[in-house]
């Protein structure tokens, strides 16, 4: 990197004091940028964080830094979340929606992916392409006739209108994600497989899957963030208290015409978004590194 | 163990004939070894036997039974693939087990077989170790011991050396003949090295364009190479060829070249007798030529400019013209051959080769 001094042997290298200029600034300029990135990724969050703990008079003081406490810290509009509004109902609901959404991809994407991925048919690469395409046409087009289906198979107002339909954008993204995932992994692998006793199906399980671990947990992340997110379909197919996700339900109950309960809307925000980042930055890190390596050459 | 049968064998990709009417049989036990340029067809003919490709034509058979419709995992084969294609989430251990456990084969089994592998490929102390934490050498033993415990019928082997470096290839190399030797399970061995080739194969099969040029010994295809193709591919440094014509007496049939004449070797005398007039090469390997003295056997001397000389230490490689022809030649080292001066070089009478010019095949008793 770029702020490492160059060593050779036990010598540091002599600069020439215009050679050391320039690696001064091209260091600075190399934090800079790592730090103005960090202050649009965190930022937010952190408004979120203190938004939710601090008490209304802090919040809406003018006068006061508001970045930081300025009155102690409270749970009140946590509380209020949780007893006063369908919250953990919302909460279930959306992880509830999640898991199926998850599920239903993964058995749609993998076979999918691998099909394409590993098969020679014409056009197969032009079909992975196609298959993405759909991805991008925006749920404000699509949810006018998905509307038709979701009411026709008796499932409007219901959590599982959104099963069904959330598939419809997270298996093109998902089957995409995991094409690249399964090209990665040598052919010679399965086919050693195959020689040493599997079927083809059997060396997709014993081998494929197992060593596209990193992959396929991306793409449940991945699959639950996009359904986390969704914000249209859940607007237009439900509108029972009991049957809302935390991003519909936190919208429509904490703002009251211009009311807005800041407070409560950034703790509903902060809840769901912990343990999303948690998986992001533990689990997948690990995962990702050192599983693969080592297999050809 | 068993014996490995291709009848008529044929894999087109498209437009492209990648093996053409290929017809083997390899003998129970024998080490047998695909040779050619690449893209000749090798791999593909290998991965047909191994059923990871469908032929376009022909029939399998791995001893009695026509394999042709059975499923790699139903073929009693195992295979050692040019990148090893280890599996990476698994140890060296579960690697070796992998294919026997999904034969179902008993616990004690399976150890005592992955004990034995270790011990012939000195695996022992690496067992508990993923591939990603072995060296290069160390995972081409791994892929051959996982081929060893599964004691199939025969191995197939594409390539397995060609990512280790020069000496641990000679060296891999001789401890795949050992191995070889103990279990003499049948082995298709693929490879586009011929000194790999001559070294290993029991018998050889030379491929060229899909087409299966000769199928003998190491020493039937350097002393009696079928064709122009053989003959220049086996060998190092290729054969020397000089195009000419039968010459002389249906009793005393000679080649002329030229630049100079030489007489037909006596195996393909009678050959050349019925075919005089008409054009030939004439092949000549560069460690059959000598420079004269007074012991030299018998043949046709000729007097050679020496352009380049290479100096090996045991030999020298010294490329020589003679008119507009370039042909090279191993000499002694000692000689000191000067660049520039000029060479006595006998080719003996009974070494050359004679090949018919339009069908490139060599002229036959
Ligand atoms: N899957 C494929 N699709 C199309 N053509 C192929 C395919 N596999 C091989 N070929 C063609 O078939 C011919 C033979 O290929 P093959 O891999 O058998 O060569 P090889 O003798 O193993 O060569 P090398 O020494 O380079 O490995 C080549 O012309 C190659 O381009
Ligand atoms: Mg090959």
């Amino acid at each position: 990197m770029a702020s490492t001094d160059l060593v050779v042997g036990d010598f540091a290298i002599e600069h020439a004091p215009g050679h050391r200029m320039r690696r001064f600034f091209s260091s600075a300029a190399f934090w800079l940028t790592i730090g103005a990135f960090l202050l649009f990724a965190v930022f937010p969050v952190y408004w979120m964080f203190v938004t939710t703990f601090k008490q209304i008079n802090d919040l809406y003081s003018l006068d006061e830094n508001p970045l930081i406490f300025n009155l102690a810290p409270t749970l009140e509009h946590v509380q209020f979340l949780w007893d006063q509004t369908r919250y953990p109902t919302w909460l279930v609901n959306t992880v509830e929606i999640g898991v199926f959404t998850v599920i239903i991809t993964l058995l749609v994407s993998i076979p999918a992916a691998y099909a394409l991925a590993r098969s020679r048919f014409p056009g197969s690469g032009t079909l992975g392409i196609g298959i993405f395409l759909t991805y991008l046409i925006p749920p404000t087009l699509l949810f006018l006739p998905l509307s038709q289906i979701v009411v026709g198979l008796g499932l409007i107002n219901t959590r599982w209108s959104l099963v069904l339909v959330y598939p419809t954008f997270t298996i093109p993204f998902c089957t995409w994600l995991l094409m690249g995932f399964f090209r990665g992994v040598p052919r010679e692998m399965t086919e050693a497989a195959r020689v040493d006793g599997c079927s083809r199906l059997g060396a997709l399980f014993r081998v494929v899957l197992p060593v596209s671990l990193p992959g396929i947990l991306t793409v449940v992340i991945f699959a639950f963030t996009l359904t986390m997110q969704e914000y249209v379909y859940a607007l237009t197919f439900v509108s029972e208290q009991t049957e809302k996700t935390v991003t519909l339900g936190v919208s429509a109950d904490l703002i009251r015409g211009d009311v807005f309960a800041w407070s409560s809307l950034m703790a509903g925000a902060l809840i769901i978004s912990v343990p999303v980042a948690i998986a992001y930055n533990f689990f997948l890190d690990t995962f990702v590194k050192g599983i693969t390596g080592g297999a050809v050459k | 163990m068993a014996t490995v049968e291709l009848q008529h064998v044929t894999k087109r990709f498209g437009d492209v004939l990648a093996v053409n009417d290929l017809n083997l049989k390899i003998k129970d036990q024998e080490f047998l070894v695909f040779v050619g340029p690449s893209g000749c067809g090798k791999t593909t003919a290998l991965r047909m036997v191994a059923g990871l490709e469908q032929q376009s034509g022909g029939n399998i058979y791995i001893g009695d039974r026509l394999v042709n419709d059975v499923a790699p995992k139903d073929r009693d084969i195992a295979m050692v693939f040019q990148n090893y294609a280890l599996y990476p989430h698994m140890n060296v251990e579960q690697n070796l087990a992998f294919g026997l456990k999904l034969r179902h084969v008993g616990k004690a089994e399976i150890k005592r077989r992955i004990d034995g592998a270790a011990q012939i490929l000195a695996l022992g102390h690496l067992l508990k170790r993923r591939p990603r934490e072995l060296s290069g050498g160390q995972r081409q033993r791994v892929a051959v011991g996982r081929a060893i415990v599964r004691e199939p019928a025969a191995f197939l082997m594409d390539e397995p050396l060609s990512n280790l470096d020069a000496k641990l290839r000679i060296q891999t190399r001789a401890e795949i003949q050992k191995l070889h030797q103990r279990i003499r399970t049948t082995t298709i061995y693929v490879t586009h090295d011929q000194v790999e080739a001559m070294t290993m194969g029991e018998r050889i099969a030379v491929m060229h364009d899909g087409i299966l040029q000769q199928l003998d010994t190491p020493e039937a295809l350097y002393e009696r190479p079928a064709n122009l193709f053989v003959a220049g591919f086996i060998g190092s440094p290729a054969m020397n060829f000089f195009k000419g014509k039968i010459v002389g007496t249906p009793d005393a049939p000679l080649v002329d070249v030229g630049l100079f004449s030489v007489a037909v070797p006596s195996p393909q005398r009678a050959a050349a007798s019925r075919a005089l007039g008409s054009e030939v090469v004439y092949g000549v390997r560069p460690e059959h030529m000598f420079v004269r003295d007074g012991s030299s056997p018998e043949g046709v001397t000729v007097e050679a400019k020496v352009e380049v000389v290479e100096y090996l230490g045991y030999e020298e490689q010294v490329y020589c013209s003679l008119d507009s022809t370039s042909f090279n030649v191993r000499l002694p080292a000692q000689m000191r051959t000067h660049v520039g001066g000029r060479i006595p070089l006998t080719i003996p009478k009974d070494r050359g080769h004679v090949f018919d010019a339009k069908t490139e095949q060599a002229l036959a008793a």
